[in-house]
């Protein structure tokens, strides 16, 4: 069975500086991945080369076996570190823009997630708190019935009391079969969700497979095995 | 797609344009109502003052326009908002003539607002009788029509060049914002004077428009001179407008590296 999304070589350096280096992944349909690395590490790299917004140096991208580009778009949502919202917007013409752009976009779930965290659709953007805005990109992003959720960094900006409300979240509200894939450094909040895990050091894969089976063959956590793999190292 | 998008940039762009619009118009009437005063001293520093304020609100309604326009395409295509519309399902080419037709369609209303305005304030015989003189026995209607035909090209052109400087200037990886400015300029100019080369060529087969080159204290114009003048501008504006256009589309197609 082709892999729903498929990075085959992938280089990227800016100026001189090697930022992802000879990067192969496959990423398979219905399972949870986690993407782990320290900060600097190359995740936010891979994610933008994998939504468009930034030109691979070389190798290639496939989703679906096809390279990435308009159709791929249509079926990846992508949840960036940054907000980016136009800030004159109220929520409703946020959600009205949405609906207009992409196709699966479910207005009545946006609805029914904006109650959950307690936003209000008349709410002008400019004067929402950081957090609040990334909650709102959290909605428009697990509101469409994308094929593939990117979301990178999901809990960077909010307090350790809402992260468990943000990931459950993003479990109950992603389409049946699709994939998602969480960049984070912050391991042990995600690691009860993830099926899969690829580490990532230093613009190369470190190690990917599936979460219970590291789990059972390392007898530890995923957070423990990140921090011997990289923090072990350096102290060495 | 492409309507959505011209859509959605127009009413960015002008939402707070119309404010601009508004204290030009303004200002425009209350200059042609102070022109009724202008016999008594304090009447006519009122009209002056007026006069002065509809100059500065005409200059700013262009000024404005492009700046937001340029605002706008760095903030979308490199900023923040890149995020967003980068992910759009929609291709590079599709998004760059979005961009390409809000402009277009955002100085043609300024350009609007910005004639009406000056009518308001400003014409009156005397101006008519101005441009008779130098324009000898020519097509009044002709005159005005093309002379606005030709600013709006130059606006267009001034905006297409400062996006295609941001394009060129985002390709590198440090001190975007100042590549795209230098840029910005040294093409404005160096187009501008591949313009006067082209009318000057034109000297060559037309002895009027030669003599314009050769007598600086000449200041009538045939009404033919005038034609062919107008024509050639207007050509090699469209040609230098064309062309960065699609020079500037087709870098942006190769990709974006989104800050």
């Amino acid at each position: 069975m082709a892999a729903l999304l498929e990075c085959k070589h992938l280089c990227k350096s800016f100026d001189r500086r090697v930022v992802l280096d000879d990067v192969s992944l496959k990423i398979d349909k219905g399972k949870i991945y986690g993407l782990l690395g320290k900060n600097g590490a190359g995740k936010s790299t891979l994610i933008k080369l994998v939504n468009d917004l930034l030109t691979i140096d070389s190798g290639q991208i496939l989703f679906k076996g096809k390279p990435i580009g308009v159709s791929s778009k249509a079926h990846i949502s992508y949840l960036p570190e940054r907000t980016y919202l136009d800030k004159t917007m109220t929520i409703k013409q946020a959600f009205k823009m949405f609906g207009e752009f992409y196709a699966d976009f479910d207005l009545e779930r946006a609805r029914t997630l904006l109650e959950d965290l307690d936003l209000a659709e008349d709410m002008k953007i400019s004067k929402m708190s950081k957090g609040m805005q990334e909650k709102l990109q959290l909605i428009l992003v697990m509101s469409r019935d994308a094929d593939l959720y990117i979301l990178d960094e999901p809990l960077g900006g909010v307090d350790p009391a809402t992260r468990d409300h943000i990931l459950d979240t993003i479990l109950s509200n992603f389409k049946e079969g699709s994939s998602v894939i969480i960049s984070t450094h912050l391991i042990s909040d995600v690691e009860r969700i993830l099926d899969d895990v690829i580490f990532i050091d230093k613009g190369k894969i470190a190690l990917t497979g599936s979460a219970d089976k590291l789990r059972a063959k390392e007898k530890s956590s995923i957070d423990e095995l990140f921090r011997r793999m990289f923090y072990a190292k350096k102290a060495r | 797609m492409l309507k959505k998008l011209v859509k959605y940039d127009f009413l960015w762009i002008n939402r707070q344009m119309l404010v601009f619009f508004a204290i030009t118009v303004i200002f425009a009437v209350l200059t042609r109502i102070t022109e009724g005063f202008a016999d008594s001293v304090m009447g006519e520093i009122i009209y002056r003052i007026m006069r002065g304020c509809t100059i500065a609100a005409l200059v700013n309604a262009i000024i404005n326009c492009a700046i937001r326009i340029w605002v706008r395409f760095r903030q979308n295509f490199y900023k923040d908002e890149a995020y967003l519309t980068h992910t759009l399902p929609v291709s590079k080419s599709t998004l760059y003539d979005g961009k390409i037709i809000s402009s277009i369609c955002t100085v043609l209303l300024s350009v609007a607002v910005v004639i009406a305005s000056f009518f308001i304030a400003f014409w009156n015989n005397d101006i008519y009788e101005y441009l008779r003189n130098v324009f000898k026995d020519g097509d009044m209607s002709f005159i005005v029509i093309s002379l606005f035909a030709t600013a709006i090209l130059e606006v267009i052109y001034a905006i297409n060049v400062g996006i295609f400087s941001i394009v060129v200037g985002h390709r590198s990886n440090n001190s975007r914002v100042l590549i795209s400015v230098i840029l910005g300029f040294v093409l404005y100019y160096g187009l501008q004077w591949i313009l006067l080369a082209g009318i000057a060529i034109a000297g060559i087969f037309d002895d009027s428009i030669q003599a314009m080159f050769g007598d600086a204290s000449n200041t009538s114009i045939g009404f033919s001179t005038y034609r062919t003048l107008m024509l050639i501008t207007n050509v090699l504006y469209l040609t230098l407008c064309t062309g960065l256009y699609f020079g500037g589309k087709k870098l942006f197609a190769k990709g974006v590296n989104v800050e």
